[in-house]
């Protein structure tokens, strides 16, 4: 329950290694005109992705993680907003330009593989480097090669794709991906379409190429294969959810995570700053977001007892909204880092509390643990 | 290194072998149908042509009585007068074995290196002409199937029959041939005429014109000139002074108007067949294109720019190109040398070889290539532009126009099935295509019901050319001092004759205003109420008995000699004397030459003989002209009487055989007409085919939907199979309103070009309903391949876009 992941934190909505981020996403809007009027696929996405990071995009069908996806790789326009991929604001490119930008700097795998049906999987793997003109005409067909041995289809080169399984395929599109040595692969749903062992097997080759320094932005329905992702970003009715938000609260829907990330507040303190003050009236539910805070507990004719520390991803504030209206313990920014929060009010709360059983259930388990923590540091 | 997108192209190319096939074969057909018709009309103009210029064709033809060649050096002395020979014309018969005889004309020529007008071509033999030898004429030889050195047994007109050898085999180019008169042709020197008991002498006298009097007027004031200067005062009689040929001018070949009725058909069709090839090209390039749509987005997501895209595809048009523009050299090669070879059986010259014309190879070459790289360019670059989302993610859905007027009109059509009002929508949902295909499609229709027009026209201009001939038989009465009543009784005491009808002619000059002479025209006496022709009357009316200058002219002689009308008084000369005639009514264009009739009592005031006659024409059944069975025996029974009572010397002539000889001629064209109107429908089906392939490539995901919600395969079929017979049935209404004029308009250029009268037009609706039901089994067909292909495919494969 009480994370431990190490990262620095830049803002209250995701986490943010140190340095400029690789792929950059501002206030990013997709309008879709249909006969029946316009549909907002995507609605103010700001999204950062710094280079190595493995982060999976989950959402329902229709959420608009698809449409996210291939407005990161050029493949769909953004109606307004900035995209930003290694320095470059890809919108502002035309579309040849952007073909050859996304050739050298982005490799596409697609659910249904895309493999081109007449020409071999050798030959599939040769083409990106043939129409980018990467690497030298003599060294492709060794490179090509050499990818089908690291994706473990080296025997199937000379095959057309309708002679390979499912996975094979998905390979030699991850093949095919790398074949111009981009920095980033996006892949949309790349185990859609496998069974659950072909699947694994896809994705621990995802996190070799992540072990290796690529990024991989990867759109998927599948929970269990994105919670393997270094990060998740839930993406619901075309709004990013909270990423704090959702680590702290697995069990919500993404309707009501959604909800709740609408009516968050974000406030940062000092080092050593009070947060909660122990025997306050109790009026706010927080989740660290950024930096460490400290829980202590004030005795009466003695010095506080530091209890727990809180790192981006854990929340606070539950006991005293829950137990009787006032503050359990003293919660402040440590005397290291400055601490950034997000908080909903006692009425979100209640709210929040109430639609989920899973929370509620989460919450109370919650408290019945800290309480007795609270207890034994009491003495 | 061939680069990796290459093998892309050559691989699609040899990987969709069907679809490669049919643009290959679009390309092929449309380049090859352009090539044959345009390389056809060349080899035969400068095959014919050449052929007929180099053996120095006769400008005139003056048919005289006996006489000696020694008029020949006056003649040659004329300064209009390029050149002259003199022959002789005999009519006799070969005796063929386990046959009837055949009719002959036998021709008195020198040895042929001496022959100076309408030279004769050596197939093989000798060509000096040696005594009881004789020289045949190559379609003649063929059908006696004779060689040189072969004996052939001709018999003469008073009984007597003579074998002769086979001295040599030539070809004559300037007489009408055997696969049309049916009349065999053989040459003699005059020693061997004298053997066959002929006198010496020769009673025509061809003769050449120079330039610039070589013109129609031209050549016939030359052979007044001849006559009255030179012939005459030798005591020569001037039968007939004509121009060789059909209606043709002074050089010209003599079915000049035939062959240019027959490479104006070409003409149109070859303009027709680059419209028709270039709509095909259109229609199966988009399909490659449509079919590509998604590798195209496939290969811009991995980094392909545009112009790498329509490079590709440029290069797949180009292979296709190169093999279409392969396939269509032989095409064009084969099949024009096949169309040549047929027009030089009927028309009797020899095709010089199989050959490209250098022009028609650069126009075949600029249209294979120029032609699908032009038609494919837009939608090339239209294609690889289409945004990646697009063209990944919407194909196989398309949205296009939508038509709630239709949807409306077909939802009141409560007895069709969804299906079938589906499939009525889907019709129309791609506009442009659907115009594309309906333009090629109507084009193609409205062309072959214009062929079928045009042949029935032509059949009906034939077969009122054969009304108007209304008699079963017809012979010559060569006794001067014979009367018409004796004659006419005569005739009805054959066996079989119900009716007789004595003629009287006489050959004249049509004296023009300023006093110069005209056409040459035959003055016919008859009875008013003659039952042996039927008029059609153009404008005025017929004679009757109280006519004495009033006449009734042929419309030949109507346009030969400007607009003669109605109440327009004319003057004939006849004999050195000119009668003056009032015009009482013009019948129409039988292509029996210009033509005066008048009734007996008018005719006998110029022949000064009452009761004349020079011809009976007999019929067997007063209601009917009789079979050509029926015609050939009493034709024979005629000539044995008349031949017994000393009235006649043969000549006799069968109605089915002035028919075969004014139809034969004009079966080129109706034959080419057919053909034509074939490679049109072949080039529009495979259009439809072209289409309904790209309709069901398109809609690949609606299948799968209907299929998800339970269409069987035959559903899927029908919708289909309906949708190419709806655009088939539209094509077709569109061909009913608009062939209505282009038959006229082709039918009007043939005719005119054929025959000089736009008499007869006649629409040929059996030509609409046989085309309703070629492109409805096109239709059909061209959907069953794409319908057959749709229903194989599952749901799950054609719903896998998301």
């Amino acid at each position: 329950m009480f994370g431990n992941e190490k990262m620095t934190i830049s803002n209250n909505s995701q986490p943010q290694q140190s340095g400029q981020a690789l792929i950059d996403l501002r206030n990013l809007n997709k309008v879709y005109k249909t006969d029946a009027g316009e549909f907002p696929a995507l609605k103010g996405i700001d999204l950062q992705i710094h280079a190595g990071e493995f982060v999976s995009v989950i959402g329902k069908s229709g959420s608009g993680k698809t449409t996210l996806i291939n407005m990161l790789t050029g493949i769909d326009r953004p109606t307004s907003g900035e995209i930003r991929v290694g320095g470059v604001s890809i919108g502002d490119l035309n579309e040849g330009a952007m073909a050859r930008w996304r050739g050298q700097n982005m490799g596409v795998v697609f659910q249904f593989f895309q493999l081109l049906p007449t020409l071999t999987v050798l030959q599939n793997v040769m083409l990106p480097m043939d129409f980018c003109n990467m690497f030298a005409p003599s060294e492709r067909r060794q490179r090509a090669l050499e990818l089908l041995d690291m994706v473990g289809i080296a025997d199937h080169a000379h095959k057309v794709p309708s002679r390979l399984s499912g996975g094979q395929q998905q390979r030699a599109a991850i093949a095919r991906a790398l074949a111009n040595d981009p920095p980033i692969i996006a892949t949309d749903e790349p185990t859609g379409n496998l069974d659950s062992k072909t699947a694994n097997q896809i994705f621990d080759l995802f996190q070799n190429l992540v072990d290796d320094g690529k990024t991989i932005l990867m759109v998927t329905h599948d929970d269990d294969l994105a919670e393997r992702a270094s990060r998740t970003v839930i993406i619901s009715d075309g709004e990013i959810v909270n990423e704090y938000l959702a680590k702290a609260m697995p069990t919500l829907s993404h309707e009501i995570l959604m909800k709740a990330t609408r009516q968050l507040e974000a406030q940062s303190y000092g080092l050593g700053e009070v947060i909660i003050q122990q025997g306050t009236p109790a009026d706010r539910f927080y989740i660290v977001t950024n930096g460490e805070a400290k829980v202590f507990l004030s005795r009466p004719d003695a010095r506080p007892v530091f209890v727990d520390r809180l790192v981006p991803g854990q929340y606070f504030g539950e006991m005293g909204l829950l137990q009787g209206g006032t503050r359990q313990a003293q919660v402040r920014s440590s005397a290291e880092f400055p601490v950034d929060v997000i908080s909903l009010d006692k009425r979100a709360f209640d709210s929040l509390f109430n639609e989920s059983e899973e929370m509620r259930v989460e919450i109370e388990r919650s408290v019945t643990a800290r309480m007795s923590n609270l207890a034994a540091a009491a003495g | 290194m061939l680069k990796t997108r290459w093998f892309k192209i050559l691989n699609d190319v040899w990987g969709n072998k069907t679809r490669s096939l049919l643009v290959i074969l679009s390309i092929a057909v449309g380049v090859g149908v352009v090539g044959i018709i345009n390389n056809a009309r060349y080899m035969i103009e400068d095959d014919l042509y050449t052929q007929y210029g180099t053996g120095n064709p006769a400008s005139v033809s003056l048919y005289l009585s006996p006489f000696q060649d020694d008029v020949l050096d006056e003649i040659k002395a004329v300064n209009e007068v390029e050149s002259v020979e003199a022959r002789r014309l005999v009519e006799a018969s070969m005796v063929r074995e386990g046959q009837p005889a055949q009719d002959m004309v036998l021709t008195v020529i020198p040895d042929i290196e001496d022959i100076e007008v309408n030279q004769l071509t050596l197939i093989e033999g000798s060509e000096d002409l040696r005594y009881a030898e004789i020289i045949l004429e190559g379609q003649t030889a063929k059908e006696l199937d004779k060689q040189v050195g072969d004996l052939v047994v001709v018999r003469m007109e008073n009984g007597k029959a003579f074998s002769l050898k086979v001295r040599a085999i030539v070809q004559n180019i300037y007489e009408m041939p055997y696969s049309i008169s049916n009349r065999m042709s053989g040459f003699i020197s005059m020693d061997t005429l004298e053997l066959m008991g002929e006198m010496p002498y020769y009673n025509r006298l061809d003769v050449v014109v120079a330039d610039p009097d070589n013109t129609r007027e031209g050549v016939l004031q030359v052979g007044a000139k001849l006559r009255d200067e030179i012939l005459q005062p030798a005591g020569v009689i001037v039968g007939s002074i004509q121009i060789p040929g059909m209606d043709s001018d002074p050089g010209e070949h003599w079915a000049q108007n035939q062959i240019s009725g027959f490479v104006l058909i070409l003409q149109v069709m070859s303009i027709l067949a680059i419209f028709l090839s270039g709509g095909l090209v259109i229609n199966t390039i988009s399909a490659i294109l449509t079919q590509q749509v998604k590798q195209i987005g496939i290969m811009r997501s991995i980094g392909a720019v545009p112009g790498q895209i329509s490079g590709m595809f440029i290069l797949n048009i180009l292979i296709f190109s190169l093999v279409g523009w392969l396939l269509a050299i032989p095409i064009s090669l084969v099949g024009s040398y096949g169309l040549t070879s047929f027009a030089a059986s009927y028309l009797n010259f020899t095709v010089s070889g199989m050959r490209l014309v250098p022009e028609i190879f650069t126009l075949i070459t600029v249209i294979a290539f120029i032609v699908p790289l032009g038609v494919a360019l837009v939608p090339i670059v239209r294609g690889t532009k289409i945004k990646i989302f697009d063209a990944i993610y919407q194909q196989g859905l398309v949205n296009e126009d939508q038509k709630p007027w239709l949807e409306r009109a077909l939802g009141r059509l409560k007895f069709l099935s969804p299906a079938s009002v589906l499939s009525m929508l889907n019709t129309f949902r791609n506009v442009p295509r659907l115009a594309i295909t309906l333009v090629t499609l109507v084009l193609a229709g409205a062309t072959f019901v214009a062929a079928f027009s045009t042949r029935a026209s032509l059949n009906a201009q034939i077969g009122e050319f054969t009304r108007y001939a209304e008699f079963d038989a017809s012979i010559e009465i060569s006794d001067p001092q014979v009367l018409v009543d004796d004659v006419e009784a005569a005739a009805l005491d054959v066996p079989g004759v119900v009716y007789a009808e004595g003629w009287a002619q006489v050959g004249g000059i049509f004296m023009r205003s300023d006093s110069s002479e005209g056409e040459e025209v035959n003055l016919i006496g008859l009875p008013p109420d003659t039952q042996t022709i039927t008029p059609d009357l153009l404008s005025g009316r017929w004679l009757t008995d109280s006519d004495r200058t009033g006449v009734v002219i042929n419309q030949d002689l109507a346009q030969q000699e400007g607009e003669i009308e109605v109440g327009d008084p004319i003057t004939i000369r006849v004999m050195g004397d000119d009668y003056a005639f009032e015009v009482v009514g013009i019948t129409s264009k039988h292509l029996v030459g210009p033509r005066v009739y008048l009734n007996e009592t008018g005719f006998s005031e110029i022949s000064g003989v009452e009761g004349m006659v020079n011809l009976v024409r007999v019929r067997t059944d007063p209601d009917q002209v009789a079979d050509a069975e029926t015609q050939a025996a009493v034709g024979g029974a005629l000539e044995d009487s008349f031949t017994e009572l000393g009235y006649s010397e043969g000549g006799v002539q069968l109605q089915s055989d002035f028919s075969n000889y004014l139809s034969e001629p004009f079966s080129i064209i109706l034959i080419v007409l057919v053909v034509m109107a074939g490679l049109l429908a072949l080039v529009g089906g495979l259009s439809l085919a072209g289409t309904m392939g790209i309709n069901v490539m398109e809609r690949t995901r609606e299948i799968g939907v209907l299929r998800s919600v339970g269409a069987s395969n035959g559903a899927i079929r029908q919708v289909v199979v309906l949708e190419g017979v709806v655009i088939a049935v539209f094509s077709w209404l569109l061909v009913g309103l608009v062939s209505g004029p282009t038959a006229a308009a082709l039918a009007g250029a043939v005719m005119d070009a054929v025959l000089k009268t736009q008499l007869t037009f006649s629409y040929s609706f059996s030509g609409l309903f046989i085309w309703l039901a070629i492109i409805v089994i096109i239709g059909a067909l061209s959907s069953l391949t794409p319908a057959r292909n749709a229903v194989r495919l599952t749901v799950r494969e054609v719903l896998d876009y998301e």
